[in-house]
């Protein structure tokens, strides 16, 4: 069975005390209390120390200076506030007894994986204890191998079927979506090609959905290769633990793309109604570009100007039944009906046209030109028809673009399936899924118990791929939907997402704390009026509480990677904004579990850059106080001690770029998982 | 649980759809299917009448939505008749109703007219 100690994701350090009730629910409300009362003294203390910085200690002197400095303070004081915010009412949750007779399908996310690592996840869900259970691999590479897997462990194999043919593929999203619609089962359980889940996955999970509103349940990523030490900073047990369950505590939890369950129904829905929204903005936007076409076209023949009168009346009638809330398939058939119309009687002059100039080359004495314009006059309808036939859109006859004539047909002709339940706006389909879902209503839970086991990258490289995936899907969905004015989000969801979009934004922030040391201790120049007992006063007490309240948070877990690597990514994280904003095209990269073995050093020299200097920098800081010079001693204390953090907090990313896992090291799933396994097992290396 | 699905030759090249059952996510793969069929065989103007489906969940709408679609490419479309009060309510939660014209019963979806194309 389960070893307790890999499946408890929350710290067992409290447990130990006396004065700690038994109760679980007496103890959660004490932890809460306990939370709330240092996040409402650490929120204060911030304010007055913020309100302080902007009125009594700006340096006026150097406000290029100053001001970056009091504005990235700014930033972590909010950010401060609002995570005290998202952290104020975790709650307790306890696998409900698992719901009789629901069907459950299982899919496997494929696209380059070894067969030997999808096997593993494969033959374990086939393992999970459930009745009505279907487990499919669905295989993006469409690879046999893969194919003969699948029929070796007798579970489905799905890959994209014709229709995907030249059109875009959305990776992972297009995937699932593809499956949604080839598959019955009433939930899914979602998992990527390594995450190898337990036995009891289900049963633990399926309880929940008692409650009719509940689109998903997430469970937490745990990940069994993480090499010693957790060099790339893969296990984030803060954000798979407290943060996901603060977030749980206002129904605005992430769905992660794998390990979790989802109501087929609640995804469904969420694909039909996108689908609608999708084509009634379609239909409104070519119906006000053919309006404006139309105003700029200049008829060349009677016909074209009536055929052109014509349209445009009908585009006016579509455009009022739209806004009358009439179905689109009467506003588009308007405009349609009328553009065929205009088509033919188009067509009709141009032969007519035609017969003409046969008529008058008959006259010069071309028989075989004067017995053709017979044949077109006498059958000029029929021809005019045919005609029609052999340009179906019709938006050249009259001119009219033929995407807005697409689009009047409602096939979404640019999309393989009219119907994509998971959002493909992002290249991280889950944050932007998981949102939609909240704003259509649906609930949501995050269960902190560790179900399944899977691979973190083990390079460099490839985490640093990851993040940068996550962080650029992340920040794509501010710019397609933002959060703040979606519409039927609470305000705790609003927040929620809308503070996780722009922690991204933290990089620019993080140039400056790691930057500002070394600009005062090169050149003297201080951001700050005074490098006084009084600013240490007031500054420590806050930085002090705000130490204390997350560590209370993290309640023992281990959050020193997740901390260093906030800070140090913030190459990263730039980079994930720039290419967001200046539009550069993203691709979802499929991040490689394999080591790819090498240097990585050529990825942090941002880091190794500014550690450098602030070495050189306290060298010539202490020089200067030394021989006299124009530093204080003040000044170059305080700004030894920042420094000196921030090499801290730079130095384990620089050691990532050189790691090697000792030699003996394998990753191993736990054996529990392989009840058949005798002798000891390795995977994905 | 299989799908029943009878159709009937109408005036006008148009194709009756009589579907019968819960149109749920296990018959919705071949709904799909036998809509595209249709379409694709040259009757892409098709009234499905769902006067004796007692419930329709998203998936059989999205097989709906996949006809639908199949049928508007080959130049015709899809009319909905006889929606009961489960069916109606679906539609209108999915805002899908803004999007098939529906009409109480197949011969006033026949009567509302096919247009040129």
């Amino acid at each position: 069975m389960p070893n307790k100690e890999v499946r408890n994701s929350a710290g067992p350090k409290a447990r130990r005390c006396r004065l700690w009730p038994e109760d679980p629910d007496a103890r959660r409300r004490l932890r809460r209390w306990g939370f709330r009362i240092l996040a409402i003294a650490d929120v204060t203390i911030g304010l007055s120390y913020i309100v302080w910085r902007y009125r009594s200690s700006i340096n006026p002197e150097a406000l290029w200076f100053a001001l970056p400095l009091v504005l990235t303070e700014t930033y972590s004081y909010l950010s401060t506030v609002v995570f005290s915010f998202m952290m104020w009412k975790p709650p307790r949750r306890v696998a409900p007894p698992p719901l009789d007779d629901a069907t459950v399908d299982v899919f496997i996310a494929t696209y380059n994986e070894p067969v030997e690592l999808v096997k593993l996840t494969a033959e374990a869900a086939a393992r999970m204890r459930w009745e009505n259970l279907s487990v499919y691999i669905l295989d993006d590479g469409a690879r046999p191998a893969m194919a003969a897997l699948a029929e070796e462990i007798g579970c489905g194999y799905i890959v994209r079927g014709e229709e995907w043919a030249g059109k875009a593929r959305h990776a992972k999203a297009g995937n699932v979506n593809n499956a949604l619609l080839q598959t019955s089962g009433e939930f899914i359980l979602l998992l990527d090609a390594d995450q190898i889940p337990g036995p009891d996955f289900i049963e633990r999970t399926i309880g929940y959905f008692r409650d009719p509103l509940l689109a998903f349940v997430q469970t937490p990523q745990y990940f069994y290769n993480i090499q010693p030490g957790d060099p790339y900073g893969s296990a984030s047990p803060l954000f798979y633990g407290p943060i996901l369950q603060g977030m749980d505590g206002w129904n605005a939890g992430f769905l992660c793309g794998s390990n979790a369950m989802l109501r087929r129904e609640a995804l469904m829905q969420l694909g039909l109604t996108g689908y609608v929204e999708e084509m009634e903005q379609r239909v409104q936007n070519a119906l006000s570009g053919m309006e404006r076409d139309l105003a700029h076209i200049r008829p060349d023949t009677t016909a074209q100007r009536s055929a052109l009168a014509s349209v445009g009346q009908a585009v006016t009638r579509a455009h009022r039944a739209l806004k009358a809330g009439e179905p689109l398939d009467i506003v588009t058939g308007i405009v349609r009906q009328a553009v065929v119309l205009a088509q033919a009687d188009v067509a009709q002059e141009d032969l007519a046209s035609i017969v003409e100039d046969l008529r008058a080359m008959a006259a010069t004495g071309d028989e075989t030109a004067g017995e053709a314009g017979k044949i077109m006059e006498d059958q000029l309808s029929e021809i005019a028809r045919e005609m029609v036939g052999t340009a179906p859109t019709g938006a050249d006859a009259v001119g009219l673009s033929r995407k807005a004539i697409e689009d009047l047909g409602l096939t979404r002709a640019d999309e393989a399936i009219p119907v994509s339940a998971l959002a493909t706006i992002s290249v991280t389909e889950d944050f932007a899924t998981a949102m939609r879902l909240h704003a259509m209503g649906w609930h949501s839970v995050f269960h902190p118990e560790i179900l399944a086991y899977g691979l973190a990258p083990e390079d460099l490289g490839s985490a640093l791929v990851q993040r940068l995936r996550w962080a650029q899907g992340t920040i794509q969905v501010l710019i397609h939907e933002n959060p703040l004015f979606k519409k039927g989000l609470s305000w705790p969801q609003k927040i929620q997402y809308l503070s996780t979009i722009l922690s991204y934004f933290s990089g620019f922030f993080n140039v400056v704390y790691l930057v500002a040391p070394v600009v005062y201790l090169f050149t003297g120049i201080s951001p700050v009026a005074a490098w006084s007992t009084e600013f240490l006063l007031r500054l420590l007490p806050f930085l002090i509480l705000n130490r204390v309240m997350f560590k209370y948070v993290a309640w023992g877990l281990d959050t020193r990677r997740g901390e260093q690597f906030n800070l140090a990514l913030f190459p990263i994280w730039i980079q994930a904004v720039l290419s967001v904003v200046t539009g550069a095209k993203l691709q979802f990269q499929v991040t490689p579990k394999q080591r790819q073995s090498g240097n990585y050093l050529k990825l942090v020299w941002p880091q190794l850059a500014i550690v450098v200097l602030t070495v050189a920098g306290i060298a010539r800081g202490w020089l200067s106080v030394a021989t006299g010079g124009s530093l204080g001693l003040d000044g170059v204390v305080a700004n030894t001690f920042w420094g000196g953090y921030n090499i801290s907090m730079l130095l384990p990313i620089i050691r990532a770029a050189t790691y090697e896992p000792p030699s003996e090291w394998e990753a191993r799933p736990p054996d529990f998982l392989f009840p058949d396994r005798r002798s000891t097992g390795t995977a994905g290396t | 649980m299989s799908l029943e699905y009878k159709t009937k030759q109408l005036a006008d090249d148009v194709t009756l759809v009589e579907v019968s059952g819960r149109l749920n996510a296990v018959v919705a793969p071949d709904l799909k299917e036998q809509l595209k069929a249709a379409a694709k065989s040259g009757n892409a103007r098709l009234i499905v009448d769902l006067t004796d489906v007692s419930f329709i969940d998203s998936s059989g709408l999205a097989a709906l939505v996949s006809g639908f679609r199949a049928a508007r490419e080959s130049g015709g479309t899809i009319k909905l008749a006889g929606l009961n009060e489960q069916t109606r309510m679906v539609f209108r939660i999915t805002k899908l109703d803004h999007v098939f014209e529906i009409h109480p019963d197949a011969e006033d979806a026949l009567a509302s007219g096919f247009g040129e194309s």
